[in-house]
């Protein structure tokens, strides 16, 4: 059985890391765990390990907060604030922190939707997860945000996507719009499945797709 | 076949096997069956990856990263029998076993051509792969994705078996005289 909480607090994954100890020993260990190097990029002084939770850009998108309980007695924090863009040290908790609660928005003309890139729909990770929310007002787009799974090693919003689509109604113009902010910022690394450039030019098509799914069902 | 990622999905695979004389009908139907399974993760998505310029390690020896289908994944297979016993086979057998693997990437290639008219010349048949195709015939380029030569391979000459109704006994002979041309 896997909890909501662990999969919020998921590891973030490498082709170098997820693999036997045998494996990274013939290597050389990378900087995730027992080396000093960086295998993706080895000039780099930071561990880029991907964001490779299904929920945690969905909490992001939908501004959810999450309730953290320690010794130090207790905190809520908007789920954007929890993650860390850093293959090591991803989550901003305290290591004696706990995740207690998950609070979602409550219901009031928002709607979502997750797209989600991978190779076998049967158990694999993201390589690349959108989520979008968009709080209409009628057939307005009051505020909007998108937020990219699987290309860095934390949830990342784009903030240029959501403020694309804000302040009007959904347009074929817009929707491009927001999927080209979203497409430039993507930065995937060469340790997840399938080819980087793929995943990158993906972007574009899966948060079009994500945008659209959400314009169909409000059209509804 | 989604023409915006390249992603291809194979619903049904259609089998005829001539194996000679079926035995077992449910051992044979699932040898037919299983190699296709092989094939269709062949023609999809194995490969064997190695690190880019420090080629001796394998980059996903482990069947989490290396992709196989899955019993989700899997296609409806649809398999015809074909019995046409070969009388130098134990009761008329011919055989079961990579058969019916080999046709499966050539009909899967064929099938990406079919739908969107390009060619991708290397298994695995992977989106960007068949991307990279579409866009190539777009710009009006040659529509396919894949090696651009064949490697220079110093042939054996070849040997030839007569079959029976030519006199045959079994022996090969090795044709040295007007070996044929090899295509590259
Ligand atoms: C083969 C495979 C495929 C998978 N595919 C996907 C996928 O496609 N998408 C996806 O999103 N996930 C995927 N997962 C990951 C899976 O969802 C997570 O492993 C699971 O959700 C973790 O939950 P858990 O309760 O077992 O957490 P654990 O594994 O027990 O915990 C994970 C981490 O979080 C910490 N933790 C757990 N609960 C809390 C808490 N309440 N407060 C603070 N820290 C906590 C733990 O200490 C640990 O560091 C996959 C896993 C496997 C093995
Ligand atoms: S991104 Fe670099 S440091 Fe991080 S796990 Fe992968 S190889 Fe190791």
């Amino acid at each position: 059985m896997g909890t909501l909480g662990g999969n919020l607090c998921l590891d973030t994954r490498c082709n170098y890391y997820n693999q036997s100890y045998e494996w990274r020993k013939s290597i050389d260990f990378c900087m995730k765990k027992d080396g000093a190097i960086c295998w993706v990029a080895p000039s780099s002084p930071r561990c880029w390990a991907v964001s490779s939770s299904d929920i945690a850009p969905v909490m992001v998108a939908l501004g959810a907060e999450y309730r953290l309980v320690g010794p130090q007695g207790e905190r809520v924090v908007p789920a954007g604030r929890f993650y860390n863009n850093d293959g090591i040290n991803y989550l901003t908790k305290q290591p004696d922190e706990i995740l207690a609660d998950v609070r979602l928005p409550g219901p009031n003309g928002w709607d979502a939707v997750y797209h989600k890139l991978r190779r076998r729909g049967s158990f694999d990770f993201p390589v690349l997860g959108v989520a979008a929310w968009i709080q209409w007002k009628g057939n307005h787009v009051a505020d909007a945000r998108i937020v990219l799974g699987g290309v860095a090693s934390y949830p990342q919003e784009i903030p240029e996507a959501g403020a694309a689509l804000k302040g009007a109604p959904l347009s074929d113009e817009s929707v491009a719009a927001a999927a080209e902010a979203a497409y430039r910022p993507s930065k995937p690394m060469d340790n997840t499945d399938f080819d980087l450039s793929w995943r990158k030019q993906m972007t574009r098509v899966y948060v079009t797709r994500a945008i659209e799914e959400l314009r169909e069902r409000h059209g509804k | 076949m989604d023409p915006e990622t390249g992603i291809v999905r194979v619903p049904t695979i259609w089998i005829a096997h001539d194996v000679g004389q079926s035995i077992n009908a449910a051992s044979v139907i699932g040898q037919v069956e299983g190699s296709i399974y092989m094939g269709l993760g062949e023609a999809l998505m194995e490969e064997m990856a190695y690190r880019g310029n420090r080629n001796v390690v394998h980059k996903i020896p482990s069947l989490l990263e290396y992709k196989s289908p899955t019993t989700l994944e899997m296609c409806d297979v649809i398999t015809y029998l074909v019995e046409d016993p070969d009388p130098n086979g134990p009761f008329g057998a011919k055989e079961v076993g990579q058969g019916p693997l080999l046709p499966v990437m050539p009909a899967v290639a064929n099938a990406v051509y079919d739908a969107v008219g390009v060619r991708v010349d290397e298994v695995p048949i992977t989106p960007e792969k068949v991307l990279k195709a579409l866009r190539r015939k777009e710009k009006g380029e040659d529509a396919r994705y894949g090696p651009d030569s064949f490697p220079d391979i110093p042939w054996p000459e070849p040997t030839r078996v007569a079959p029976p109704w030519e006199g045959g006994d079994g022996k090969g002979v090795t044709i040295t005289a007007a070996a044929p041309e090899r295509q590259h």
